[in-house]
């Protein structure tokens, strides 16, 4: 029984939830490697914030290519984000978009372990 | 709040793509430019509105020459849209497993 706060305390909301929920079938000793691999792996939804906010100013979509959406992020940037729209959807929903990537994250690196 | 956030994203892009498949793309007179609206005449989606209505129509000699990106538009969109709506399935099954299981 491995707890998320003493692994992986700088995640919170939905992620903290959803790790802890995998956690929790885990040794410590298995959910420490889980914890170290997931912590390099993970994006933080700040940086895909930051990223998405570029979009007003110089370039549009490099929070797309982050979150590895190749397509999307390439179309961003010869679009100017969709002519803003795209940008400012994601402004709105970059907690999301960030979760569902680490959540695929998630759940392919508990494969491994 | 969370609903919205949820489903915000397929939500706008299908309104958006179902929006350009029903206009004529030889209207001139609206446009669903960000950039035009608050002012700033430059904006390097001119023309993509015009080309994804053309792609629709199957004319796509004119969508390329409206916005090299439309047709590609039309295709990156609908797969992102098909893309969130898989997760949610997935997700929604996951929740009612859940409650089943108590």
């Amino acid at each position: 029984m491995a707890n998320v706060i003493d692994h992986l305390p700088e995640i919170e909301g939905d992620e903290a939830l959803y790790v802890g929920k995998l956690l929790s079938d885990l040794s410590d000793e298995q959910a420490s490697k889980f914890a170290s691999v997931y912590r390099s792996r993970r994006k933080d939804p700040q940086t895909v914030l930051i990223t998405c906010i570029l979009g007003f100013f110089l370039i549009a979509g490099v929070h797309r290519l982050l979150l590895n959406q190749i397509g999307m992020g390439i179309l961003y940037i010869f679009t100017g984000g969709l002519c803003l729209i795209g940008t400012i959807v994601d402004l709105v929903n970059y907690k999301d978009m960030a979760f569902q990537y680490n959540r695929g994250v998630a759940k392919e690196i508990q494969s491994y372990v | 709040m969370r609903f919205i956030r949820k489903h915000l994203e397929w939500f706008v892009f299908s309104a958006g793509l179902v929006l350009l498949a029903l206009m004529s793309p030889e209207n001139a007179g609206t446009s669903l430019c960000f950039f035009d609206w608050i002012g700033i005449d430059y904006c390097p989606g001119e023309g993509l509105g015009h080309s994804v209505s053309y792609t629709f129509r199957g004319n796509f000699e004119s969508a390329l020459q409206a916005h090299l990106a439309g047709p590609a538009a039309v295709f990156i969109l609908s797969g992102r849209i098909i893309y969130i709506w898989k997760e949610l399935y997935q997700e929604s099954k996951l929740t009612t497993n859940k409650e089943q299981h108590g």
